[in-house]
């Protein structure tokens, strides 16, 4: 019998229909993955299960964990179920924890709420829990507040909760999405090694397919709230029979369009030397030394007119605080910057203004950077007031409508809000607003990061174009190893403030000669790599 | 979270001075003579200079201004030119009137807010939340003077079970004094509890959606017991911050409540001071509540740092 069976779970928000026809059966022991675009029912499949809807959803069809029909079970039933035989891991570790309770009580609760312990008995169970999440190992004891741990280390303590009470299923959505590349591979492993040491068997949603080709069993895959496929890791990669799945192999594997590398001699735009920068932070003591934190040590970075040049390193490493340097929003502590040969900050505020057309950027989150209340006509032409009377009503019409038709927009486009749109469409008016005064460089911190794959790729795929048409130079910040790879010509890592290594992108990947590098590579999940080491299983 | 404590106190000091020299100021530029006030408009050249001489007002102004600093410290707050007495004993009589009317109004607003906030939130859109919120706005509208007069017709005439108004002083027993300011308490106290209600419901309202709140659930912790756990120790940071802006209006709000029911606090000593331009009381009793409001302040800031372990590390 299978552990949890889900059979015809259909799933309404109010007139939304969210899930139609789910079926899917779990097996004890077993990792089962479910992939899919954001939006195509993933995390509602695993709220359902935990009957942990948001209000209004009204659901049909049945899910039997052992046997129970948990549809039909009482809420207080339910509080019995959660944490005791399914373990629920969530995407956010940042924010899953509460910030006023020390790790210790929140994993000690979820231990007091199923097993009937004493005191003494809990506080043990809470030390061998940390212990097993290694977070003991690094040091990290029950007495911690969430905010004194780091993002993987917040993940681990969520995981400690997830199996305090020993459950038979864990539910892991999206558990390592926004953790760097290293730590999402210990993340995995840990996920992994639990649920193998608990005889549990382990759902594993996300939006990344290596991730699934190298954890599970079998995968479903999903769209628009229904699984369109299901099979085995290898079957479904190597012989995909969804169109869906197909095209979200393509979107993984979609490489953008060449652009020919620049000209050795082409002039150098932006030079910045030996770079640093630190943050003041509060005194460990009264009167005690100031203390400071040096986000960038000597950095030395240049892109030529017409490159692409990458950034990449984990969070934290300062890409974020280089890029905010180069667009002279942020006076570095020592260092030059220079911008055509001049040195940006030691330019007047007209000179500055003069130049700012020329650098523009573009962020991860695009709708952050919209005032809500602007039209995308306002918004793609907010960087036109930079030139001054140089630029015309008529002048600056044209230009939005350019603009966004280069991205791929309509001019009727103008007149709409950021709210309508997707978050594909939401990046292209991003990009609509930093080409429009026409600039020779584009400093773009993470730009695809917070898109799915297809958006990922068409979107990489503009860039490459615009670079074309606009001999474009780029720089392109990103902690993803796979996209900075198909789209620069030449890659800064950078670890801790510093850059580690530097050189041509494919002679650095290919033959990285730094550990930290080697091991970003290693760390970075491949779905033609876990097919292969798959392959190679079968045939042992 | 040392570093914050002296911090804070730092800031507290700093403003307390900063108060003491604007209210000074403003004293000083205001036209009036005090001496030639109190001796009516028939008083001769040489009585007014004798008396400017005896109140010190002839000294120049940065003399006089540390005197009165220096005095504060020690406890010496000048002799009121209207009374004739120690202003230290007048606002020490009136304290005990007023200060334990605003402590009984601040708890009483946030023992009905907070319940009531969380009552709201928890049933979010469905009867209780509408009822609770119509009556908050119902609170927040009406004037707090106008409760009073309201609550003395039902309490005081009509049922009679306390006094309508004056105070019988603690000499009579605390449980008398207390039935005089019960009903000026609750005046006071029940627009400020429609404002922290609402505070504290949509507090907790966007607390409900954070991801440790989905957590707590997917431990198996039924609703109300995240909602007591988690949810409402987060909510009370923002409801600490209202509650530390308010206590400035529970203040103000003395000054009426005090006329309205006829008790001999500081709320009506400083009304009477302005009116009979008795500057030394008006000065003093102003630097007093700005202290008070001060003080609650960093109180606040304490009550931050015990709920928020965030602040404690970071000194902020």
């Amino acid at each position: 019998m299978a552990l949890l069976d889900i059979d015809r779970l259909s799933l309404s928000i109010g007139a939304q229909p969210i899930l139609d026809d789910v079926s899917l059966t779990v097996r004890a022991g077993e990792t089962v993955g479910i992939v899919g675009e954001s939006g195509s029912g993933k995390s509602m499949t695993a709220l359902s299960v935990m009957r942990l809807l948001p209000a209004g959803a009204r659901t049909s069809g049945s899910i039997r964990l052992d046997g129970e029909d948990l549809m039909t079970r009482s809420e207080r039933a339910m509080c019995g179920i959660r944490g005791r035989k399914i373990g629920l891991v969530f995407q956010e570790p940042m924010t899953a924890l509460n910030p006023v309770r020390t790790v210790g009580d929140q994993i000690a609760e979820a231990v007091r709420l199923h097993l009937p312990l004493g005191r003494a008995a809990v506080d043990a169970r809470v030390a061998t829990l940390l212990k097993r999440v290694g977070l003991a190992d690094q040091g990290v004891g029950p007495d911690r507040y969430p905010h004194q741990l780091s993002g993987g280390q917040r993940q681990r303590v969520v995981i400690a909760i997830a199996i305090a009470a020993d459950p038979k299923l864990l539910i892991a959505d999206e558990p390592t999405t926004a953790l760097d590349v290293t730590v999402q591979a210990q993340i995995l492993a840990l996920l992994r090694d639990v649920a193998a040491a608990e005889g549990a068997a382990l759902v594993l949603i996300t939006h990344d397919l290596a991730v699934v080709a190298d954890m599970a069993d079998r995968i479903a895959v999903m769209k628009d709230g229904r699984i369109v496929e299901e099979a085995a890791p290898l079957a479904l990669f190597r012989a995909p029979k969804s169109a869906e799945t197909r095209r979200l192999i393509a979107a993984t594997t979609a490489t953008p369009r060449p652009v020919p590398a620049p000209k050795a001699d082409a002039p150098l735009l932006v030079e910045a030397e030996r770079v640093a920068r630190a943050y003041p932070l509060p005194r460990a003591r009264l009167f005690g030394p100031r203390r400071e934190a040096r986000v960038l040590d000597a950095v030395s970075v240049s892109v030529r007119a017409g490159e692409s040049a990458g950034l990449v390193g984990e969070s934290g490493s300062g890409k974020s605080t280089l890029a905010r340097t180069i667009l002279a929003l942020d006076r570095p502590d020592g260092g030059t910057v220079r911008f055509r040969g001049s040195d940006l900050f030691a330019m007047t505020a007209s000179e500055l203004r003069s130049v700012r057309p020329e650098i523009q950027a573009v962020f991860q989150d695009p709708y952050g950077s919209f005032d809500p209340r602007h039209t995308v006509g306002r918004i793609v032409g907010e960087p036109l007031h930079l030139l001054g009377s140089a630029c015309a009503p008529d002048e600056r019409r044209r230009r939005i409508v350019d603009a966004l038709d280069h991205v791929g927009l309509a001019e009727a486009d103008a007149a709409r809000y950021p709210h309508q749109f997707s978050g594909g469409q939401r990046q292209r008016i991003a990009i609509a607003r930093a080409i429009v005064t026409r600039p020779a460089l584009v400093v773009a911190d993470e730009p695809v990061s917070a898109l799915d794959v297809s958006l990922q790729a068409q979107v990489l795929d503009l860039l490459a174009r615009l670079r074309l048409e606009m001999n474009l130079a780029l720089l392109f910040i990103s902690h993803d190893l796979s996209v900075v790879r198909a789209v620069t010509d030449r890659v800064y890592v950078m670890q801790s403030g510093s850059i580690v290594e530097s050189g041509a992108t494919n002679a650095v990947f290919s033959r990285p000669a730094h550990a930290y590098t080697r091991a970003l590579l290693d760390a970075a999940p491949s779905l033609e790599r876990a097919l292969t080491r798959r392959e190679a299983a079968t045939v042992d | 979270m040392l570093v914050f404590l002296i911090r804070r106190l730092g800031g507290l000091v700093a403003t307390l001075l900063v108060a003491t020299v604007v209210v000074f100021a403003v004293l000083e530029i205001l036209p009036g003579d005090p001496a030639s006030l109190m001796l009516g408009v028939n008083a001769q050249p040489d009585t007014i200079a004798a008396l400017r001489t005896e109140l010190g007002l002839d000294r120049p102004a940065l003399a006089r201004y540390l005197g009165w600093i220096g005095g504060m410290l020690v406890g010496d707050f000048g002799i009121s030119y209207t009374y004739r007495v120690p202003v230290a004993g007048l606002i020490a009589d009136r304290a005990l009137v007023s200060l334990p009317l605003a402590l009984m109004a601040l708890l009483l607003s946030t023992a009905i807010a907070i319940p009531l906030g969380t009552l709201a939130a928890t049933a979010h859109n469905r009867w209780p939340d509408a009822t609770v919120m119509g009556f908050a706005q119902v609170g927040v509208a009406v004037p707090n003077f106008w409760f009073g007069i309201l609550l003395v017709y039902l309490f005081a005439v009509t049922l009679r079970w306390v006094p309508a108004g004056g105070f019988a002083g603690w000499d009579a027993g605390p449980a008398a004094a207390l039935a005089s300011l019960i009903l000026p308490a609750i005046a006071l106290a029940l627009p400020q509890a429609a404002i922290l209600a609402r505070v504290m419901r949509s507090a907790l309202l966007d607390v409900l959606h954070e991801d440790y709140i989905r957590t707590a659930r997917a431990k198996g912790l039924p609703f109300l017991a995240t909602v007591w756990r988690h949810a409402v120790r987060n909510a009370l940071i923002p409801v600490l911050t209202i509650l530390g802006l308010q206590f400035a209006f529970l203040i103000a709000g003395t000054i009426i409540i005090e006329n309205v029911f006829y008790l001999p606090g500081l709320g009506r000593l400083i009304f009477q001071a302005v009116a009979q331009r008795d500057l030394i009381v008006v000065q003093s009793l102003t630097v007093l509540l700005v202290a008070t409001v001060v003080i609650v302040n960093f109180l606040v800031d304490l009550a931050y740092a015990a709920v928020d372990p965030r602040l404690r590390d970071t000194g902020r």
